[in-house]
């Protein structure tokens, strides 16, 4: 597509250390400007089946949404929309599928900027020049009384059920996928990446990691899961770097 | 068709005979009634003269050969014994004889006489009187001949004499007894030597008292031009003081005839009778006399020189029962007169004539009728002009006016010739020819006029025609003013008053329906017109009177039978609608049978003199630009104008409705609908937004849905505008902000993404029957607008996706920049958007 800035892109997804299934599915097309996150949720492999067919429909229908941001955005939710309503028709052909879905994270890079949208806690961060930024706010019990003045960010960090999320794929007919559009430099290094990173990495340390491998998206990502992994890795760990080169007028 | 009375064809005749009358006795009147009259007599001259009369006269021989003038008068002594003896039947003198000869010397002889008391020397001396008293001989002779008549000359009174120098008896003694009662004349009329008054003299210069004894009369001597500047006119008779005198001319005539001033009795106004004979005079007792040519060059009289008559060289026969008039001939020694027939002559020579006319009774008469006959000749000419003229063609009447002028001078002549009656007709005779001449001329500038004003009509008819057609009434109503009216203007008026009445110009139109009426009282239904225009002035006039509004363009529409009211070209059928600045019609292009919708702006009702010229103008210009719009989804707009105050804008007539009718949450459209309407609008506006035309009025109610077609229009492109300029006048905003954009309520610049915010809350309203900003107070709405974020739509309407949330706010974005871009986008979302509802339901 010819408004799709100049990107590198990367991506790593794995099973993690306690669990015997990845159920996270990940996709990138920089062609398309395109990076998808998928958290699946749900017993006997549900959780792989709904990630996967969230990603499957997403993939087409964001792969050519257009420059305006408008069109994205609506393109954006038509697409979660569409995603929602074929995981609740998997969902209830089988009952094994009962109860699956998936959380989201995608970023749609058009011209000068990038149409970010999630739902549940999967997370989109940035990093610009030696500033790692947090783009997204988790759709989780915690975040919502964090936000709402209930509790403050560090009990948060310390709360025991930090996996109550509050929106996803999969649960009611109608789900809302949060949008928002940025500016993008040339060198922004954007992060995609599911609960199990940032549950085990602080912040900090991610912005490290990111930054000692500021030219390799590769080791980049390889040192991200490995030091998720180092820290317990009790869930799937995924995470796609997006590094902008050159925007497109 | 009234005319002022001077313009009336009887009124050139009656001008022309009203002046001749009032002129008539002025004296260049009365020359062409001299020469007329000098004509006649000179046609009738040739009457022979009465051969009784003979002439001896004192002429250059006599002088030559008796010695110079003035000679003793022993010498007429001598001559009227000669003539006595040859009996003469009379002997006039025409001479003065007032002064005495010798006077000094016969003075001292007749002193002397007494003196000396000597027979001898008183022989001697009466001797040398007899001789020297040259006057008592010739009076002796005069005596003794006993029909002598002498002339004695006098002095016109001019005025009314005074105290007049008393008479000699000699002289009293001839003045007329009898003369009839003077009669009272109170006209005064033409020509005016026909004065009412008897001659008159206040001096008299009679022969001295020893002539004057032998006199067998005295009267006095015409020797004065009277009447003009010839001698037409003799008086008979002349009045000094209380006494009457005969004139010479009349006593010789009567000696001749052997009577004496005795027999003749004066008849003041009428004439003098002598012996039952009656000479008519003119009311100044003038006779006219005729006067004599001679025949085969031989004078008229039979003349002898007094010389030749002296020295009895002249048969003594002669004279025999002759009248003999004795005078100078001499031109040096007297003034000759000038008479009808051009002849000038010495006064003895005219007395001769008159002499002679009076005793072959030549007399030319004045009747005393002559002058009723000249007012009744005046006032038939009159009538002809006035009346019987004008009525025929020009040749026609100039051959008839001919013919009446030579009847006029035929009678004038004949009278004179056979009937010595002189008519005088020459006033009627030049008030015919003058007549004549300006009636004449008249018609030929008036058919010449006629010609200029007939082609100036058609100009200034076809000038208003034009005018007319360019729909300039008022100039097109004054050029038709100055076209004569005939039948063909009436219905050119006609229809002017029927455009009037159209364009809803009732005053106007009564103005000239009543101008028709003027010209023609029952033309067509005129008279109705004018009522029913009236009462519609009035109508109008009361609806201006208690309309609170404004900003009212309305116009009232049915009328019964007054015409279908116009509007630049269209015909305005009925109302549709009331706009934001004025009534919108239904209207008629007759000459394509278009249907157009038509909506009408009361501008100058709005805006001021100042700002008018330019909100004009910038509503031509933004009509233009909206006119050049072409899209399916707006509305086409043919022709913008002005019509007197109101300017309109004539587009397509569209079904449908605004939608405006399905904004309350009872009766919202299905969202499919709303999607479908919405995309269409948001690509009509992208369209106008590439061609930089801004709507700025955004709303439900501009735009038109027909449920039926599903066509969308959107209409009123360019008319926001003005709506919005206005606010610089009232300093309020006209009809409500909830559609607009915090950019354009804070009077900032708009742009297109101004209208997609209008178009957003179009949106919100046909999806939820609510507006997304809603306030008690304008103030506060406006501030809401600006600064508050409106409530989601999907919490009034959750069935809806989540993109439609994400659509309307991005529509009703205060940031413009952060708003939608334009409305392809807008669109594009909005059809993707729409996927979802048809997936949902």
């Amino acid at each position: 597509m010819e408004s799709v800035p100049t990107l590198q892109m990367s991506g790593r997804t794995d099973v993690g250390c306690a669990r015997e299934h990845n159920e996270d599915q990940i996709a990138w097309d920089a062609s398309a400007g395109l990076a998808l996150l998928a958290d699946g949720m749900g017993g006997h492999n549900a959780g792989e089946v709904a990630s996967a067919l969230a990603i499957s429909v997403l993939h087409p229908l964001l792969r050519d949404l257009p420059a305006d941001t408008l069109e994205q955005e609506v393109g954006m939710q038509n697409a979660v929309a569409d995603a929602n309503r074929e995981i609740l028709h998997k969902a209830a052909s089988d009952v094994v599928f009962n109860g699956m879905g998936t959380t989201l994270a995608l970023a749609l890079f058009r011209g000068k900027g990038v149409m970010i949208g999630h739902v549940g806690d999967s997370r989109v961060y940035r990093l610009r020049s030696d500033r790692l930024m947090q783009l997204t706010a988790d759709h989780s019990l915690l975040q919502e009384l964090v936000a709402g003045g209930f509790m403050s960010a560090d009990e948060a960090a310390q709360a025991v059920n930090k996996n109550v999320i509050t929106r996803a794929l999969g649960i009611e007919p109608n789900v809302d996928v949060e949008v928002h559009h940025h500016e993008i430099e040339p060198g922004d290094i954007y992060l995609l990446c599911s609960d199990g990173l940032n549950d085990m990495v602080t912040d900090n340390s991610i912005a490290k990691l990111l930054m000692d491998n500021r030219d390799n998206l590769e080791t980049a990502a390889d040192a991200l899961v490995a030091e998720a992994n180092r820290c317990g890795g009790n869930d799937n760990i995924s995470v796609i770097l997006v590094r902008v080169v050159a925007l497109k007028e | 068709m009234k005319k002022p009375f001077w313009r009336a064809r009887w009124f050139p005749g009656f001008a022309v005979t009203l002046l001749c009358l009032l002129a008539a006795g002025s004296e260049p009147l009365s020359r062409f009634d001299w020469a007329a009259y000098d004509l006649a007599v000179s046609f009738t001259s040739s009457r022979t003269a009465d051969d009784n009369v003979v002439i001896v006269a004192i002429d250059e021989d006599s002088l030559e050969q008796l010695g110079p003038w003035p000679w003793p008068r022993d010498r007429f002594a001598q001559l009227v014994h000669q003539l006595n003896t040859a009996k003469a039947a009379v002997v006039g003198f025409a001479l003065p004889l007032d002064t005495a000869e010798n006077q000094h010397g016969l003075e001292y002889l007749r002193h002397l006489q007494e003196e000396y008391t000597d027979a001898t020397v008183r022989e001697v001396l009466g001797r040398a009187e007899a001789g020297l008293d040259t006057d008592g001989a010739f009076g002796r002779s005069a005596r003794k001949a006993g029909n002598v008549i002498f002339g004695m000359p006098y002095r016109f009174a001019s005025a009314a004499p005074g105290q007049l120098p008393a008479l000699d008896d000699t002289v009293n003694a001839y003045a007329l007894r009898d003369v009839a009662a003077n009669r009272p004349v109170w006209f005064d009329f033409v020509p005016s030597a026909l004065t009412t008054r008897t001659t008159a003299a206040d001096r008299l210069f009679p022969p001295v008292p020893a002539v004057a004894a032998g006199a067998a009369g005295i009267g006095h001597l015409n020797g004065y031009p009277l009447g003009g500047d010839s001698l037409r006119a003799v008086p008979l008779v002349l009045q000094y003081g209380e006494r009457y005198f005969p004139s010479f001319s009349l006593l010789v005539a009567a000696h001749s005839l052997k009577l004496d001033h005795r027999a003749l009795t004066a008849s003041p106004g009428r004439g003098v009778t002598m012996d039952g004979t009656t000479f008519h005079t003119d009311p100044a007792m003038q006779a006219y006399p005729r006067y004599y040519r001679g025949r085969d060059d031989r004078p008229p009289f039979k003349t002898h020189s007094f010389a030749a008559v002296y020295a009895k060289e002249v048969e003594a026969s002669e004279f025999r029962g002759k009248t003999v008039l004795v005078g100078i001939t001499v031109p040096g020694l007297v003034d000759r007169v000038d008479t009808p027939i051009g002849e000038a002559m010495a006064p003895v020579v005219a007395s001769a004539h008159v002499v002679s006319s009076l005793l072959n009774n030549d007399l030319v008469s004045v009747p005393a009728w002559a002058v009723w006959a000249q007012l009744a000749a005046l006032l038939l000419v009159g009538l002809y002009l006035m009346f019987v003229l004008p009525r025929f063609r020009l040749g026609t009447g100039l051959a008839l006016s001919v013919v009446l002028l030579f009847l006029l001078l035929n009678a004038h002549f004949l009278l004179v010739a056979t009937q010595s009656l002189w008519l005088p007709l020459m006033v009627p005779v030049v008030a015919l020819l003058i007549g004549v001449t300006v009636m004449a001329l008249r018609r030929l500038v008036d058919e010449r006029s006629n010609l200029l004003r007939g082609q100036l009509d058609l100009a200034n008819r076809n000038l208003g025609q034009m005018l007319q057609a360019q729909g300039q009434f008022d100039p097109a109503f004054e050029k038709f003013r100055q076209c004569a009216v005939n039948e063909s203007l009436l219905e050119l008026l006609y229809n002017l008053g029927l455009d009037f009445e159209r364009k809803r110009q009732f005053n106007r139109a009564v103005g000239v329906f009543n101008y028709i009426l003027e010209h023609a009282p029952s033309f067509r239904d005129s008279r109705d017109r004018v009522r029913l225009n009236q009462e519609m002035e009035k109508m109008t006039a009361l609806g201006k009177g208690f309309a609170t509004n404004t900003a009212d363009g309305t116009m009232a529409i049915s009328y019964g039978k007054l015409q279908k009211p116009m509007l630049g070209r269209y015909q305005v059928e009925r109302e549709i609608g009331r706009g934001a600045m004025g009534m919108v019609y239904l209207g008629r292009d007759p000459r394509i049978g278009r249907t157009v919708a038509i909506k009408t702006m009361a501008l100058s009702q709005e805006f001021d003199d100042e700002q008018l010229a330019e909100v004009k103008a910038r509503f031509y210009r933004e009509a233009e630009t909206a006119g050049r719009l072409n899209h399916p989804n707006i509305v086409t707009v043919y022709d913008v104008g002005e019509e007197q105050d109101l300017s309109y804008i004539a587009m397509d007539f569209l079904q449908g409705k605004p939608l405006s009718a399905w904004c309350r949450p009872e009766s919202l459209l299905p969202a499919e609908k709303v999607f479908d309407i919405i995309i269409k609008v948001a690509e009509a506006l992208d369209y106008a937004h590439q061609q930089q035309v801004v709507h700025r009025d955004i709303k439900p109610a501009n735009i038109m849905y027909d449920e039926k077609s599903g066509t969308v229009k959107v209409t009123d492109f360019g008319v926001a505008c003005l709506v919005d300029s206005s606010k610089t006048k009232t300093g309020t905003v006209l009809g409500s902000p909830s559609y607009m954009s915090p950019e354009q309520l804070a009077g900032k610049k708009v742009d297109g993404r101004s209208d997609l915010f209008s178009l957003g809350v179009t949106f919100f309203q046909l999806l939820t029957g609510e507006l997304p900003f809603v306030a008690d107070s304008l103030a506060s709405l406006m501030y809401k607008i600006a600064n508050e974020k409106h409530v989601d739509v999907r919490v009034l309407r959750p069935d809806l996706p989540a993109c439609v949330s994400t659509i309307v706010n991005r529509a009703l974005y205060k940031d413009i920049e952060k708003r939608v871009q334009s409305g392809h986008h807008l669109a594009n979302a909005l059809r993707r958007c729409k996927q979802q509802i048809t997936k949902d339901h």
